[in-house]
């Protein structure tokens, strides 16, 4: 982004901001707030959190994509800008509900902070760029299938399994790729 | 501090263009050259239109050709985006978010748009949805407006800050015979700016409306003239008889319940005068 383009996105924000479908990302926190207070006390302070951190990236990875965007498609603010400043918005949105989720459902849980769901949601996002049009719907399902098979397959891969659960335990690594990954695709 | 290219609104050129889905072959080497005016694009479903449209509102590059638009490069990021400040494309369909007035669905666009001065912004959007008949209803939820309603707050979006060059499929989808002459005279003064390319299934607005026409069918040209032109194809080859004749190109029953033939007529025929929808059938069907 350069100094330029500042005052448009800051004039963009609100109005982009109305425009995401904020719905599947409310209904995900109430559901994670019923399944949490159903599975109290139950051993699954491992998955649960993981559960929930996947959920509520697809939940993001869905209010990204922009269903409006075909009219704007060719405004001098570029697709890639449009992109991020809409994951912008969302990830303000949602990371401060989702820690106060946590917080408020599951205290004293191994929690997960934003950055795995930032990671999670940049994979979703990137995935989706990258997706051909027909397959562009499937990008919010990306999240909840790697997080799934990390809880599911990762152990049973020994050492190769590890990579899997990279979203928990290395972010920031996930976070950059998925980046460059979808900055690669900027003319998508 | 960037130096402003410089933008001709009557050039656009495209030479050996080709793209492809997949195994699919939507345009094939399609060359074309536009000097400003008002260009019609017929063609059945599935000719190119729309994947040459988006190629000409810079939102799809080519696989293989090159483009000059505003008689500068779409491929060159600087130059893509001195076209798109100059430039108003209408998608086909688009979806609008159903929660925004016309007013700041517009705005919102005129934003992403570089308008970033509020208060000549403001004065701008008013202007484009003015123009386009939608004063009375700016205030309301897209969701509550007509589709035709809906088509023009579309519209009113590709008007902001009356570019040079205008692309619009299918601009008159949903309008009422009213509201199609009203968008006439938006084009037509579009047109006197610079350059307007538009597709459409109606022969009947390309001959009202358009100095050119271009015949388009399986991402080629098929014909590429004046309305009159394109009428004239069909000279002489326009019949009436009571029955179909099964050596006509096409037959269909008219309103009178007799049937008009297209194709070579039959000794003795009763010859009536082509239309520009005869003339269209004719281009499209010799090379279907």
């Amino acid at each position: 982004m350069t100094a330029a383009h500042a005052p448009i996105l800051a004039q963009a924000t609100w109005p982009a901001a109305r425009a995401v479908p904020w719905e599947p990302l409310i209904v995900t926190d109430a559901a994670l707030v019923v399944l949490a207070a159903l599975t109290r006390g139950a051993p699954a302070e491992g998955t649960m959190p993981a559960l929930a951190c996947a959920a509520m990236a697809a939940a993001c990875v869905f209010a990204v994509n922009d269903r409006g965007d075909a009219l704007p498609a060719a405004v001098p603010t570029g697709p890639m800008r449009r992109r991020l400043h809409r994951l912008s918005v969302v990830v303000a949105g949602a990371a401060p509900a989702w820690r106060l989720l946590l917080r408020a459902v599951m205290p004293g849980v191994a929690v997960l902070g934003v950055l795995p769901v930032l990671a999670l949601v940049t994979a979703g996002v990137a995935a989706a760029v990258w997706a051909p049009p027909a397959g562009m719907g499937g990008a919010p399902a990306l999240p909840l299938l790697w997080a799934g098979a990390d809880s599911v397959v990762a152990g049973r891969l020994g050492p190769a399994g590890e990579v899997l659960g990279w979203w928990r335990t290395a972010p920031s690594s996930v976070l950059v790729v998925a980046l460059l990954v979808l900055l690669a695709g900027r003319h998508r | 501090m960037t130096t402003a290219t410089a933008v001709h609104p009557r050039h656009l050129q495209v030479r050996g263009l080709t793209k492809r889905y997949g195994q699919i072959e939507a345009i094939k080497d399609l060359s074309l050259s536009l000097s400003g005016g008002l260009v019609g694009l017929l063609g059945p479903n599935g000719a190119g239109k729309t994947t040459l449209l988006r190629m000409l509102a810079t939102v799809l590059a080519p696989d293989a050709g090159s483009l000059r638009l505003l008689g500068l490069d779409p491929s060159s990021p600087r130059d893509r985006v001195e076209i798109r400040r100059n430039l108003g494309y209408l998608p086909q369909s688009p979806d609008l978010y159903s929660r925004f007035t016309p007013l700041e669905l517009v705005d919102y666009v005129a934003v992403l748009k570089e308008h970033t001065h509020r208060a000549r912004r403001q004065e701008e959007v008013v202007r484009v949805l003015t123009a386009v008949g939608l004063a009375g209803v700016m205030h309301r939820r897209i969701r509550t407006l007509s589709s035709g309603q809906q088509q023009r707050v579309a519209l009113a979006q590709a008007l902001l800050g009356d570019p040079a060059l205008l692309v619009l499929d299918e601009p008159a989808t949903g309008l009422d015979p009213e509201q199609r002459l009203e968008l006439r005279s938006l084009l037509a003064a579009g047109a006197a700016r610079g350059t307007v390319v538009l597709s459409t299934h109606n022969t009947a607005e390309v001959a009202a409306l358009c100095q050119r026409v271009l015949v388009m069918s399986e991402g080629r040209i098929l014909f590429d003239g004046t309305p009159a032109a394109l009428q004239e194809r069909a000279d002489g080859m326009v019949w009436e008889d009571e029955v179909p004749d099964p050596a006509a190109l096409r037959s269909w029953m008219t309103a009178e319940g007799r049937y008009r033939n297209l194709g070579s007529p039959p000794d003795g025929a009763s010859r009536c005068a082509a239309t520009l929808d005869d003339g269209y059938i004719i281009v499209a069907r010799r090379h279907g």
